[in-house]
């Protein structure tokens, strides 16, 4: 073949950017080009005004970027388009994924600068990044092994990768990678994954639809004189003279703000996915929304001081590298710490593991509470543990009561994909000597969890009732079982013990939430059985010393919740496993300790609305009124109450009230919009839905009533479309079937399923130390 | 003032402008290639040029399947191979497979379920590959220059090139 001088020129050049990168693992900011001298200006100073050369200079080069821009992208799509599988049109050339790209066609992978060039002034972003998640979205087995099974399944294959990958690899499917026999390079947006100038190139969000509901901008990190975005790479001088305007280029406003994470953190499996329906995959960001953290929802149990995604998970702190972006020494992290140990385990990222842990464990997220007792044939609860007197005898048949909260988390506990991930309840009872009297939630020698623990997880099943074990997600019909914690929530967990004949002394009761970064038997998947053992991570614990005889009242530990609190959590988790009797003798627990609490006469009321005890739960919201009558949350179920006794003007005035105060209450949005409806005002009704879909477009209830409202008001089209997508988003009716016929041959799961079931080894089947180890 | 370095990145960016037009033009040109864990593209980035590749699937009595990419121009024969053998003793294999390398072989992090690195500098060729498994695929990447040398891979672009070229390998096979 005739020599290329060409050709040559650019494989030099290409290697050049690819040789910097030293491998393909952590890369650190030593070997990064050292960044130009930088003196930041105060942020009062006036930038510096650019002379009329200057000014000319810089259009000229605006002009060149733009046209090598165009150029290249244009060649890239000559390249890339003719052989692209356009499976769902060419209108549609990412579906699955609903990542759209600014301008017309492919963007070649050439025009997002590099990790490292961003590196060369940001390297506390860079050697956090290098470690991240984010960066690693893409080329982890972790992710690897599952997108891989849809590349290869017969009847898809790799364009329906492009709904995963519009979040694990936006530069893949932008580009035009995603197709059989690819001409695209892969080689460097592979291993970088979310890259810098991915989301920092992101000129719009779509709504809160997610997966990947971005429009991509032709990367940019300057922009001229009068704010219009140059593409591509600038001289290093050239930014560090106008860094105000590399900054407008890069920083937006929906960086710092949730919606901008929902755009991924909000995923659903849509039909054109898995020829089958809508089926909700996980919605960290709708959790945030109805957490105490957002003020957005007036019905939390709890309340906090206003935390955005980024305020947990990209904290502030001081700067080990040098970063023109930090500010007074610090800078916002971008590791994103979260609960992903697995992928600094397997790339020995060190440093991310151990700050990984150390957040897991900071932050008081959770509550473990060894509640109560209640001994056999005595109804008597023995509660709150610690604060009264009780007696044991060698030979008591024991319950346990473990509350776990989710106290501090922004979203549910184990967000997003739980088939994956692996949280449990280890609760073991020693005695004296220190020997297992009981114990659930062991981990069997080949790795596998207990069948038997209370695990937080979920069980995604095919129409033939089988789990979807590999995560094969276009393939899930139904979830058979799905056990979290909410934000702001407590799960009670029963375990049934009996003391040995012989037990003296005392015996240590104690329970662990602990946690796996993947569950093992995916770990299996991924590796074969051969793999070294993950990091098992506690999250919270809490352990009782039980003397066999009296007991007396002890000192709380620290990290104790104030009794009224206990009493407020144990209701909680019995109001959601519907015993609303012993959930309201809960909450009249609180109120006996605290006569002033609002939310205790409150909780009383919401759990007899739920009970159809109306009366009484008229007289519950009355008195938190009395206390406080703007209370939103009173006022809220005070509404439903009027609307029960036909009290429509008090009905309207009530949730009104809530929705002034609580504009994006969706429940609030929803009752108003219901109460409307009712009262025939089409109008109001209208408004009420239309906001109610703003603040989720997902919502049932909005399809369902504006899909009537528009057919009435003689907008047919409209009307349809939220006809068809309240069908496509509902439940399917077979759903059911699917998770019964699962159920049925998982008797462990069917019981766990049940929400007051017990943990016990009173008929031998489970939690006894000998089961399974 | 720019600096020189700058300088240069304009230099090197209307050349690669003018690279664009000219030197892919000619990638219409390629040859299908149905290597299943690398496409043309990516090799020829690897290579330092436009690469052409075959692929021999595994024979049916047992052994490898094999691409190979190989990038000529006047004075240097730059290749690309990648071999998979599945086989139910991958962890052994590996251990014997090592043999073949002509320097000591170095662990590589997070590529496969484990991998090494050393040189491969035989039959003229200077090389260097990544030998390593996915479960129960043993896999096999050499990247060599006919060229020892070679200005475009020089020692420590083969082991950079060959690393990248094992992770989207690796990541192909999981």
């Amino acid at each position: 073949m005739r020599k290329n001088p060409v050709l040559t020129v650019l494989g030099v050049f290409v290697f050049t950017g690819l040789a910097s990168l030293s491998n393909s693992q952590e890369q650190k900011p030593g070997e990064l080009t050292p960044p130009q001298a930088y003196t930041r200006l105060p942020q009062s100073a006036t930038p510096v005004a650019d002379s009329p050369e200057q000014l000319k200079a810089l259009a000229a080069m605006k002009a060149a970027a733009e046209q090598k821009q165009s150029d290249a992208r244009k060649q890239h799509n000559a390249q890339v388009a003719p052989s692209y599988n356009f499976h769902y049109g060419p209108k549609n050339p990412f579906t699955p994924g609903n990542i759209a790209a600014e301008g017309e066609g492919f963007l070649q992978p050439g025009a997002f600068p590099s990790a490292e060039y961003c590196g060369t002034c940001h390297q506390e972003a860079y050697s956090q990044w290098r470690q991240a998640l984010h960066s690693n979205a893409f080329r982890t087995p972790f992710y690897r092994t599952s997108v891989n099974l849809l590349i290869r399944d017969k009847e898809r294959g790799i364009s329906f990768a492009r709904h995963c990958d519009s979040c694990h690899n936006p530069i893949g499917v932008i580009s035009g990678a995603l197709t059989e026999d690819s001409k695209v390079d892969r080689t460097q947006f592979d291993s970088d994954g979310l890259t810098c100038t991915t989301c920092h190139s992101v000129v719009a969000l779509d709504s809160t639809n997610g997966n990947s509901s971005v429009k991509m901008g032709v990367p940019a990190v300057m922009v001229d004189e009068n704010g219009n975005r140059i593409p591509g790479q600038v001289s290093f001088a050239q930014i560090l003279k106008h860094p105000e305007r590399h900054s407008q280029a890069v920083m937006h406003d929906f960086l710092h703000k949730p919606e901008f994470c929902a755009a991924c953190h909000k995923a659903n499996l849509p039909a054109t996915l898995n020829d089958y329906k809508f089926v909700r995959a996980f919605t960290a960001f709708d959790e945030w929304q109805q957490s105490k953290f957002s003020k957005r929802n007036p019905l939390t149990f709890y309340s906090g001081d206003f935390t955005t995604c980024q305020g947990c998970h990209m904290k502030r702190s001081a700067t080990s590298h040098p970063d023109y972006g930090a500010k007074n020494g610090t800078f916002a992290s971008h590791r994103w710490l979260a609960g992903n140990t697995a992928v600094p385990f397997y790339y020995g990222f060190d440093d991310q593991l151990k700050k990984t842990i150390e957040f897991l464990r900071s932050g008081n997220y959770l509550n473990v509470d060894i509640f109560a007792l209640r001994k056999e044939k005595d109804d008597k609860l023995i509660a709150p543990l610690g604060s009264v007197s009780y007696s044991l005898a060698p030979n008591d048949m024991v319950e346990a009561y473990v509350v776990v909260q989710n106290k501090n988390i922004g979203h549910s506990l184990i967000p997003e994909v739980r088939d994956l991930y692996e949280a449990w309840v280890e609760f073991t009872v020693k005695d004296s000597n220190g020997k297992d009297i009981f114990h659930s939630g062991f981990l069997k020698p080949d790795g596998m969890l207990d069948p038997r623990a209370h695990s937080f997880t979920n069980r995604p099943v095919t129409n033939e009732g089988d789990f979807v074990d590999n995560h094969k997600v276009w393939t899930i019909h139904s979830v058979a079982y799905d056990n979290t914690v909410q934000a702001g929530r407590s799960v009670l967990v029963r375990y049934q013990f009996r003391l040995p004949a012989n037990a003296t002394g005392a015996v240590a009761v104690t329970a662990k939430v602990n946690y796996r970064h993947l569950r093992q038997s995916y770990l299996n998947n991924i590796f074969g059985k051969d793999h070294p053992a993950y990091p098992v991570v506690e999250l919270a614990s809490r352990t009782r010393t039980l003397n066999i005889g009296e007991n007396q009242p002890q000192s709380p530990d620290p990290s104790d919740n104030p009794d009224w609190m206990r009493w407020n959590n144990l209701g909680i988790s019995l109001l959601d496993q519907f015993q609303y009797e012993e959930s309201v003798k809960a909450f009249t627990e609180v109120i006996k300790l605290r006569h002033d609490y609002v939310d205790g006469y409150t909780n009383v009321g919401l759990t007899e609305i739920l009970w159809e005890k109306y009366a009484s739960a008229r007289t519950a919201i009355r008195k938190a009124l009395i206390l406080e009558p703007s209370n939103a949350r009173a006022l809220y179920y005070d509404g439903l109450l009027q609307r029960r006794a036909g009290n429509t003007p008090q009905e309207i005035a009530d949730f009104r009230k809530v929705v002034e105060m609580y504009p994006e209450s969706r429940d609030a949005r929803r009752e108003l919009g219901i109460t409307y409806y009712q009262q025939h005002d089409e109008h109001a009704a209208l408004e009420q839905f239309e906001a109610l879909q703003k603040i989720d477009p997902d919502d049932l209830v909005a399809h369902y009533n504006l899909s009537i409202l528009y057919r009435r008001m003689g907008m047919p089209e409209k009307a349809a479309h939220e006809q068809s997508a309240f069908i496509d988003k509902k439940v399917d009716p077979g759903a059911p079937t699917y998770s019964l016929n699962y159920l049925r041959v998982h008797p462990e799961i069917s019981t766990e399923s049940i929400p007051w079931h017990m943990h016990t080894d009173v008929d031998g089947a489970g939690g006894r130390p000998a089961n399974g180890k | 003032m720019e600096s020189r370095f700058v300088g240069c990145l304009r230099l090197a960016s209307r050349a690669i402008l003018t690279l664009v037009f000219l030197g892919l033009s000619s990638l219409s040109a390629r040859a299908d290639n149905a290597c299943p864990w690398m496409n043309e593209a990516s090799a020829s980035g690897l290579l330092g040029g436009e690469a052409v590749g075959s692929y021999q699937a595994a024979p049916q009595t047992g052994g490898a399947a094999t691409c190979t990419f190989t990038q000529r121009d006047d004075k240097v024969t730059r290749t690309l191979v990648i071999q998979v053998t599945t086989t139910p003793d991958a962890a052994e294999h590996l251990r014997t497979a090592r043999k073949i390398c002509t320097s000591d072989p170095l662990p590589l992090q997070a590529i496969g379920n484990e991998a090494t690195e050393c040189a491969a500098n035989v039959r003229g060729q200077s090389g260097e590959q990544v030998l390593g498994r996915v479960r129960d695929q043993l896999f096999m990447i050499r990247i060599s220059s006919s060229r020892k040398d070679d200005p475009v891979l020089t020692r420590s672009a083969l082991k950079t090139m060959v690393s990248s070229a094992a992770e989207l390998v690796a990541g192909n096979l999981f």
